[in-house]
C-alpha cells in the first residue's frame, strides 16, 4: 500500500492533533526546506528521522539511528554468526563447476570451428602440420622425462651429501659442522618450546569461549524451555523473535551442539541457579523501590504517565494470562514490568516488557542489568 | 515548523514503514520498506559467517522514480 499526500495529512493530523490546515503548511515547508537544503548541496537533517543529502546530483537519505532501530526492531540484536567448518573450500566447489560448465562448451565450439575452417581451406598444409607435430611430439616426449631425472638424480646427490653431513656431524670429522648442528639443535629445542609457550595461553581462552558458550545455551535452553510452555500450556505462546533467535543460537559452532546435550543435562540445575539469581536483585530491587523513583527507570514500579519512552521486551506471548504471569514474576523481582499488545500478521502478541526509559541507547545500556536470560534475547520497542 | 509536527512526521512515517506501507512524500521522494534475507559472507580471511536478516528503510528520490 503506498500512502498518498492526502493519506500522510490525515495520519498527521491524528497524529499530532493539529488543524489539518496547520498540517498542511507544516508539511510543505518541511519539504520546501529539504527541497532548499537539496539545491544548495545541504545536508538536511529531521531530527529523530533521518539525514537528507546530496551524492552525486540525486537525493539520498540516511535513516537515523532511532528510526533504524525501530523499523529493524524484529532483528535488533543479531549479529553474524560464525559458520565453522565452511571455510574458503565450499565457495570454490561451488564456483568450479559453474565454470566448467561453461568453458568446456565454448572451447569445444571454438575447436570444432577452427577445424572445420582449417579443414575446407588449406586440408594438404594441415596434414603437413599434424604431421610435424607428430614428428616433434616424440622428440619433446623423449626430452621431457630428462630433466625429471635430473632432477632426481640431483635429489639423491643432495640426500647423499646431507648424509654424509650428518655423518660428519655425527662422527666429528670436521670441526666447524658439529658446533653448527648443535646450534640448530639448540634453536630447533628452543622454537617448540616457544611454540608451547604460546599454546598454553590460548587453552585458557579457549576453556573461557567454551564455558561461555556452555553459559549461552544453558540460558537460552532454559529459556526456551520455560517460553515453550513444557512446563505450562501447550506450543501456543510462541514469541515472534524466538524462532529467530535459535536460528542465530544452533549453528553457532559444533561445539554448543554437543554442549548442548551436557546443556539439558545442566537444565535441571538452572532454575535454581536463577531463581537464586533473582532473589539476590529482588533484595536490590527493593531498595532501589525505596529509593525515590525517576521517572525513567529499569527497576520500581512502571510509571502509567509515560507513553513515548521505550521498554526491553523479553517475552512476546498469544497467551495473555502467560504474558501476565511473566510480568509478575518480572514484577516481583523488582523490575519495572509492562504489558503492551501489538499486531503481528493479525494475530495479537501480548508483549511483556522490562523498564521505562527515555531513550534507545539508555535502554540499551539496561540490557545488561536485567536477568541473565534475557541479555541475549529481547528487543527493544517503543511504549505503546 | 513546529516540534510536535516534527514529531508526529517522523512518528507517522515510522509507523507506516514498519507497517510495510510505502510513504510518498510529494517532491521530495518515496519511502520504501524492504527486507534484507539472511547472506552467507566469506571474510578475506576464509572465514565464512551468515548475516542476519534485517528490515531497512530505503528512501528514492523523487527524480529517480519517473525513470
Amino acid at each position: 500500500m503506498i500512502i498518498d499526500k492526502e493519506q500522510l495529512i490525515s495520519l498527521l493530523e491524528e497524529k499530532s492533533g493539529l488543524e489539518r490546515e496547520q498540517v498542511e503548511t507544516q508539511l510543505s515547508e518541511l519539504i520546501n526546506r529539504i527541497q532548499k537544503a537539496a539545491e544548495e548541496n545541504k545536508a538536511f537533517e529531521v531530527e529523530g528521522f533521518g539525514t537528507f543529502s546530496m551524492e552525486g546530483g540525486s537525493l539520498q537519505f540516511e535513516p537515523g539511528d532511532i528510526l533504524e532501530t525501530e523499523i529493524n526492531n524484529k532483528y535488533a540484536g543479531m549479529k553474524p554468526i560464525e559458520l565453522i567448518g565452511a571455510f574458503k573450500e565450499p565457495e570454490s566447489d561451488k564456483e568450479i563447476p559453474e565454470v566448467d560448465m561453461t568453458e568446456p562448451e565454448l572451447g569445444d565450439v571454438d575447436t570444432e570451428n577452427k577445424w572445420a575452417f582449417d579443414s575446407d581451406v588449406t586440408e594438404g598444409e594441415q596434414k603437413e602440420q599434424e604431421g610435424e607435430t607428430i614428428e616433434s611430439e616424440p622428440e619433446l616426449d623423449d626430452e621431457e622425462p630428462e630433466p625429471e631425472k635430473v632432477t632426481e638424480s640431483e635429489e639423491l646427490e643432495e640426500d647423499q651429501k646431507e648424509a654424509e653431513e650428518v655423518f660428519d656431524a655425527v662422527f666429528g670429522t670436521t670441526g666447524t659442522e658439529p658446533e653448527e648442528t648443535e646450534t640448530q639443535k639448540a634453536s630447533e629445542a628452543s622454537e617448540p618450546a616457544a611454540e608451547i609457550e604460546k599454546e598454553e595461553p590460548g587453552d585458557p581462552i579457549g576453556t573461557i569461549i567454551v564455558a561461555v558458550v556452555v553459559v549461552l545455551v544453558v540460558g537460552v535452553g532454559g529459556w526456551l524451555v520455560y517460553d515453550f510452555g513444557f512446563s505450562g500450556t501447550s506450543s501456543t505462546e510462541v514469541p515472534t523473535t524466538s524462532p529467530q533467535t535459535t536460528e542465530t543460537v544452533d549453528p553457532a559452532d559444533d561445539n554448543t551442539q554437543s554442549e548442548e546435550q551436557s546443556g539439558q543435562d545442566q537444565e535441571a540445575v538452572e532454575p535454581e541457579q536463577s531463581s537464586a539469581v533473582s532473589t539476590g536483585e529482588e533484595d536490590t530491587g527493593k531498595q532501589l523501590a525505596t529509593q525515590q523513583q525517576d521517572r525513567y527507570g529499569l527497576m520500581g514500579q512502571p510509571n502509567q504517565d509515560i507513553a513515548n519512552g521505550y521498554t526491553i521486551v523479553v517475552h512476546s506471548l498469544r497467551d495473555h494470562q502467560q504474558a501476565d504471569q511473566n510480568r509478575q514474576q518480572l514484577q516481583e523481582a523488582g523490575y519495572r514490568a509492562l504489558i503492551s499488545q501489538a499486531q503481528v500478521e493479525g494475530t495479537t502478541y501480548y508483549r511483556v516488557g522490562i523498564g521505562q526509559f527515555e531513550t534507545v541507547s539508555n535502554a540499551q545500556k539496561a540490557i545488561g542489568d536485567i536477568p541473565e536470560r534475557y541479555r541475549d534475547n529481547n528487543f527493544i520497542k517503543r511504549i505503546q | 515548523m513546529d516540534k510536535e509536527f516534527i514529531k508526529a512526521f517522523s512518528e507517522v512515517i515510522r509507523e507506516e514503514i514498519a507497517r510495510k506501507n510505502d510513504v510518498c512524500l510529494e517532491g521530495v521522494g518515496r519511502f520504501e520498506f524492504e527486507h534484507q534475507k539472511q547472506f552467507q559472507k566469506q571474510y578475506d580471511s576464509g572465514r565464512v559467517v551468515m548475516m542476519p536478516p534485517k528490515d531497512t528503510i530505503t528512501f528514492i528520490p523523487e527524480n529517480e522514480l519517473g525513470i
